[in-house]
């Protein structure tokens, strides 16, 4: 019998008591909470963005502070008034009556990307739905992570929310992190992360509310606004240094349109990397052999991944751009990398562009999110049917409004993949996916049922056709 | 705040009805103090409990380290508060009536 690390049990013990105090609560305590918590959020997003991009090197810390903003404003007023405590909803015409019960104690690992807005934001729907929560930093982002969890679990406190409800890990070795997950009193892993750490979540046995990977294409379709869709795109891309997971990630533009894309992309601070020089950035920004982006690229700015490259671009450059002609292992830079590096296609029509876009969008980014700009509703729609994308943004910064930002999605920082990207939904998750929902089903006599002989369905003979006059004869 | 029913065979404790985190840091020395002069069975009487903190139940289980699974146990406890103590796994350690 295997011997549990005392840290992790004290961790348990905590969280499971703190989830068994906490599911006594009434939406009055709950929502005082939750408040509380906001408000300690939100005063403090520039301090903690600051320290996020301190501690890790990663980002811009004026982004950072709208993440923060997304994590606490956007999302407290999407979930405010939710019902997430005792009946929320009553079908009296079903007979159904529904009644909302926490999960339990949440295990939340933390990605190195967003680790202050990630953390706020999970805080918010774990607690609105009464589910004490366990904070998994990454390891590069561990002093602001803790610092964020701090101040969410000071406030939490003094609104009378249970002891322990929010704690944090850090320095467990990868073995007790597998324990801690695979544990069986840990309810439900919130896993935002890398591709290995969502699949370690999945495979520990615990209920798990993973993201997959984002190879966004941005299809710039013939009756796109070219200027407004550039900057649009720079917008999205240059966010944060490209680190939200939703950024775009390929430029798709149709040839009627291609030439002035480029025109803009370049008035607009893009600089078009030659071949040479695609191979230099390659080297930098992508490991073929672990099929996976190099670290050291990872929200930096253009000018400084030009400089590792070794490649000489003018100081004002924004955006690497990279001019392609095939997706796939050969190809590197026709992978997701999260920096302001975008590639470019230029395809004959629309047909050809939307098969590009599917390349893409199955290489490597399965279920995330596409993107277009396009005044054709009905290529809009045509686009959206074939794209494998829990979110189609239209018109917009794609890392903005995937997470709600600029768009009626959920404001979230946990974009489900669905299964494409081996999860369970392709919602944006929120404090609707953290509660356990019963239902009160009431005897519904179903008239129709009642009046009709039963014995004519063991009949083999019977076909739908005769049910469908005589079943519904006195309907 | 606290009642005590002294009897042959066991030491009753009644709790009022919201055992949180200040009314059980108050009791908690004074049930120790009576817990520490008494060798008989000792019973937490939670009929009247409708809100139990992380301080209580903790409270409980040290009573329950103090004077062993043998002598201890809860009574009268109500559906909620027993659904408590089960979601914090007490009830492997603590007897439930």
């Amino acid at each position: 019998m295997s011997t549990i690390n005392p840290q992790i049990a004290e961790v348990l013990f905590k969280a499971k008591t703190a989830a068994a105090i906490f599911s006594q609560f009434d939406q009055a305590g709950v929502d005082r909470i939750v408040k509380a918590v906001y408000e300690i959020g939100f005063n403090n997003r520039v301090m903690l963005a600051q320290m996020a991009v301190e501690e890790t090197g990663i980002g811009v810390w004026q982004d950072k502070v709208m993440k923060n903003v997304v994590a606490t404003q956007l999302v407290y007023e999407d979930i405010r008034k939710m019902k997430t405590v005792g009946i929320i909803h009553e079908d009296e015409e079903k007979g159904i009556t529904e009644i909302a019960q926490p999960l339990g104690p949440i295990f939340a690992i933390i990605p190195v990307t967003n680790p202050t807005s990630t953390i706020l934001y999970k805080i918010l729907i774990s607690l609105k739905t009464r589910n004490p929560i366990i904070i998994h930093p990454h390891r590069m982002a561990t002093k602001c992570s803790i610092e964020t969890a701090k101040l969410c679990y000071e406030a939490a406190l003094a609104a009378d929310a249970p002891d322990d409800c929010i704690q944090w890990v850090s320095g467990f070795s990868r073995e007790d992190t597998q324990s801690l997950m695979s544990h069986e009193d840990i309810a439900l892993i919130l896993a935002t992360g890398g591709t290995s750490l969502v699949k370690a979540a999945y495979s520990s046995g615990t209920p798990a509310i993973g993201v997959g990977a984002g190879n966004v294409p941005v299809f710039i379709e013939a009756t796109a606004d070219v200027k407004f869709a550039i900057e649009q795109i720079l917008t999205s891309k240059l966010f944060d240094n490209g680190t939200v997971c939703a950024s775009e990630q390929s430029i798709v533009a149709e040839k009627a349109v291609a030439e002035n894309a480029i025109h803009e992309l370049k008035k607009q601070g893009a600089y078009f990397l030659n071949e040479e020089e695609i191979k230099k950035v390659e080297q930098v920004a992508y490991d073929v052999e672990k099929d996976v982006m190099k670290v050291d690229v990872v929200g930096k700015s253009a000018v400084t991944i030009a400089k590792l490259a070794g490649v000489e671009v003018p100081d004002e450059t924004k955006i690497l751009v990279a001019r392609l002609n095939s997706v796939g292992k050969n190809t590197p830079l026709s992978n997701e990398i999260l920096a302001p590096i975008i590639a470019f296609y230029i395809e004959d029509d629309f047909e050809h562009a939307v098969k590009r876009c599917i390349d893409l969008n199955f290489h490597g980014g399965v279920g995330h999110t596409a993107s277009i700009f396009s005044n054709d509703d009905e290529k809009i729609k045509q686009f959206s049917f074939i794209m494998n994308a829990g979110r189609i943004v239209v018109n917009m910064p794609s890392s903005q409004g995937a997470v709600g930002l600029g768009s009626g999605l959920n404001p979230s920082l946990t974009l489900g993949c669905g299964t494409g990207g081996k999860n369970i939904t392709t919602d944006n998750i929120t404090a609707t996916h953290l509660l356990n929902i019963q239902r009160i089903a009431r005897r519904k006599d179903n008239s129709l049922f009642n009046k009709f002989d039963k014995a004519k369905y063991l009949d083999k003979d019977y076909h739908l056709d005769q049910l469908e006059k005589e079943y519904y004869l006195n309907r | 705040m606290l009642n005590y029913i002294d009897n042959a065979k066991s030491l009753i404790v009644t709790f009022p009805p919201r055992m949180d985190t200040f009314h059980s840091q108050e009791v908690e020395n004074e049930v120790n103090v009576k817990i520490s002069q008494s060798d008989k069975n000792i019973i937490f009487d939670l009929e009247e409990v409708i809100f139990v903190s992380s301080y209580f139940l903790r409270l409980c289980l040290n009573t329950l380290k103090t004077v062993g699974a043998e002598r201890f146990h809860l009574q009268n406890v109500k559906a909620d508060i027993k659904k408590v103590f089960m979601i914090a796994g007490y009830d492997k350690y603590v007897e439930i009536k």
